[in-house]
């Protein structure tokens, strides 16, 4: 995928500036954060999960050679075939080859976020296969040639307007001439026209939210039923999916189910959990006869020893860009690349470089809903700290941004100056900054006080409130 | 080097360590023979009950009957009630069943325009009110193609939580495909607007046996 992530501030502007925009995302916000809290708060259990979820993949992530082995192994003994990729290009070569061998005309993919990541469809297309994006999704962004604005609701910036006519535009090919208006209307001649496609298909490629080292077993988690059509209906099934992925057991996989449905829809169990283990067996009438694991490192193993290995827990819930402020003003497009919201902004900028992606990890508040929202706990506001102390050490920043962060980091270290200044006047920051110091000096400031007010602190600072609340 | 080695290599360079040792492994061999049971939601005693809300709070139905004899007839009965033909897809285990000339069934996999197919589950979850089907006891389109899926569960096969479903898959050689299906097919990609039948059915009804 084209990497736009060193244009963040250009794209903040316009996004924020987007009116169709903010109203895809003033209606999708809500429903994600309310979604979500109704149901962990029928889960008294919530908390203890995500502690349990935190320290399975730990205990993964420090034997990750063992179980990835070990799958590997349970792979192979159901007739299915692992590959490793330590690249992006590695990895689109494995599948074009597999493609190719198969003598695959029609691709049918089930949403897979590696995918994206590796620009899977701009390969297989180049070598003249014809591929279909079956998730509505990621079908409606695929007719519109845009990347995925979200996660896990990749048109989550795309009004009904704008789908019925990219529908109209796009269908009339299938003798479907009419312009739809309605939600079931439109979702109903999708059904229609990805059927046949379905159908045609000879390889189907889908992602995996988890992998079993018990079993040699690929998990899929939908609600639509594309992935299950698109692993059970053509003759080679195709998954491409990331080393951190691996959990050891159907047990703990058991665990992390419960986590990431409730966090990402609010849903205890989405509609489809699909287990897929090897190929067709001996007798049976349907299912495919090929069946290959594509693992993808991708900076994967150097995040492993350094300060960003928490962010291999992550299981891609897209809570953490539901709850956070910035996410919800710019969208996903803003951000540049493949991953969005605070999670993309610490994996971005691993996986393309700190330079290209140097104004993401500054597009945080730092409020820290992310952390309180993410269901493996992982300490985002502090990578995306870190990413800023590596930026500074890089010497990536212009000299006055350099400048404000040396003042900040005197008074962090002087808590008792800190607060006293903090209480006084909240803007004090900026007049240390020399008129423009930290808040303005937010990359997409311009755009940011043009359209929004800058929230007036309310009552006590965040450090009285936690005094106070330590002392109750 | 190969990519597999150097991933290897570089995972266990990031650990700050080399190869584990034998008697490392043999804790991690432990662990998967013996899948540890974490923490688990509670649920209802009376697993039939919460199987069934927790049904019709994801959108499916349900009927019950008193023995599998019966299935046919309630079969006909809801095909009449929601006005469909009489003509379902089945998987080759309910043949048995004393189904008369008023119904017509085929044994195959699912086809384009079949609009309802019967199938038999492995177990039920009244956690979640989800279903178990395997491929190794009934072709998987048949769970995806048709626009009404019918699954058969006996009361019996209801567990409290989805980690006793494993612990019975773990009498068998894991099959290719366990659907685990909960509720029917659905999208929110337009507008959040919550739509169901985006690909697969766009029913989903449990015959209660027993
Ligand atoms: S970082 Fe946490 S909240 Fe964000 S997608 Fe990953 S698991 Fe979910």
């Amino acid at each position: 995928m084209q990497i736009n992530s060193p244009q963040f501030k250009q794209r903040a502007t316009v996004a924020l500036q987007d009116m169709r925009l903010q109203k895809a995302l003033s209606k999708a916000k809500g429903g994600f954060i309310d979604k979500r809290l109704a149901a962990i708060s029928a889960l008294p259990e919530f908390e203890a999960l995500r502690e349990r979820g935190k320290a399975i993949k730990q205990h993964t992530l420090e034997n990750l050679d063992f179980y990835l082995e070990r799958f590997e192994s349970k792979v192979i003994a159901q007739g299915g075939k692992v590959h490793w990729a330590s690249s992006s290009e590695e990895a689109c070569q494995l599948i074009l080859e597999i493609s190719r061998a198969a003598n695959a005309k029609v691709i049918t993919k089930g949403k897979s976020m590696v995918g994206e990541e590796i620009s899977l469809n701009e390969a297989l297309e180049a070598d003249g296969f014809k591929v279909v994006e079956t998730d509505l999704g990621e079908y409606i962004i695929q007719l519109a040639h845009e990347p995925p604005s979200h996660i896990i609701a990749p048109a989550v910036h795309k009004t009904r307007e704008q789908i019925s006519d990219l529908f109209h535009e796009h269908h009339q090919q299938y003798g479907l001439t009419q312009k739809l208006d309605t939600v079931p209307e439109l979702v109903n001649e999708a059904r229609t026209v990805l059927r046949s496609q379905f159908l045609s298909a000879d390889v189907g490629i889908t992602g995996a939210n988890f992998l079993i080292a018990e079993t040699g077993s690929t998990v899929i988690v939908t609600n639509e039923g594309n992935g299950d059509l698109t692993n059970t209906l053509p003759r080679v099934h195709i998954v491409m999916t990331s080393i951190e992925k691996v959990v050891p057991t159907l047990n703990d996989a058991t665990t992390l189910l419960r986590l990431l449905g409730r966090s990402a829809t609010g849903q205890e169990m989405t509609s489809y959990t699909t287990f897929t283990t090897g190929v067709r067996r001996e007798g049976e009438l349907d299912g495919a006869q090929e069946f290959h694991v594509v693992l993808l490192d991708n900076g994967r193993t150097t995040m492993l020893g350094d300060e960003f290995k928490d962010m291999l827990r992550c299981i891609r819930c897209g809570a953490c860009m539901n709850h956070c402020p910035v996410y919800g003003s710019v969208g996903g497009h803003a951000y540049g690349w493949v991953y969005p919201g605070p999670m993309g902004s610490v994996l971005t900028p691993l996986m393309i470089g700190l330079k290209a992606a140097q104004d993401l990890p500054n597009a945080s508040t730092l409020c820290g809903r992310c952390e309180q929202v993410c269901p493996m706990k992982i300490p985002l506001p502090t990578m995306l700290r870190q990413h800023r102390i590596n930026a500074y050490e890089q010497d990536l920043m212009p000299t006055r941004a350099r400048w404000a962060l040396k003042i900040w980091a005197y008074l962090a270290k002087r808590p008792a100056l800190y607060q006293k200044l903090a209480s006084i006047k909240i803007g004090i920051l900026g007049f240390l900054g020399g008129g423009r110091g930290s808040f303005r000096y937010l990359p997409f400031a311009g755009a940011w006080t043009k359209n929004r007010d800058f929230p007036a602190p309310q009552g006590k600072t965040f450090m009285a409130q936690w005094k106070a609340r330590k002392s109750a | 080097m190969s990519s597999r080695e150097q991933i290897l290599g570089k995972i266990r360079k990031s650990l700050g360590r080399g190869v584990l040792s034998a008697e490392q492994i043999s804790v991690l061999e432990a662990r998967l023979a013996t899948p540890p049971l974490h923490e688990q939601p509670q649920v209802n005693t009376d697993l039939a009950l919460q199987f069934t809300q927790k049904l019709q709070k994801v959108g499916a139905s349900f009927s019950d009957v008193e023995n599998e004899s019966l299935i046919p007839f309630a079969l006909i009965a809801l095909l009449k009630e929601w006005e469909l033909p009489l003509q379902v897809v089945i998987d080759a285990h309910l043949q048995a069943l004393p189904w008369t000339d008023d119904i017509q069934c085929a044994v195959r996999v699912a086809q384009d325009d079949d609009k309802v197919s019967v199938t038999e589950a492995f177990a039920a979850v009244a956690e979640t009110g989800t279903v178990a089907l395997l491929s190794s006891h009934s072709p998987t389109t048949l769970n995806f193609l048709p626009e009404t899926h019918i699954v058969i569960v006996h009361r019996a096969q209801i567990t409290a939580n989805l980690e006793s479903v494993w612990e019975k898959l773990r009498q068998q050689n894991m099959p290719r495909t366990v659907n685990l299906i909960t509720g029917p097919s659905r999208t929110a990609d337009v507008e959040q607007t919550i739509q169901l039948g985006a690909h697969g059915p766009r029913r989903l009804h449990v015959i209660l046996v027993g």
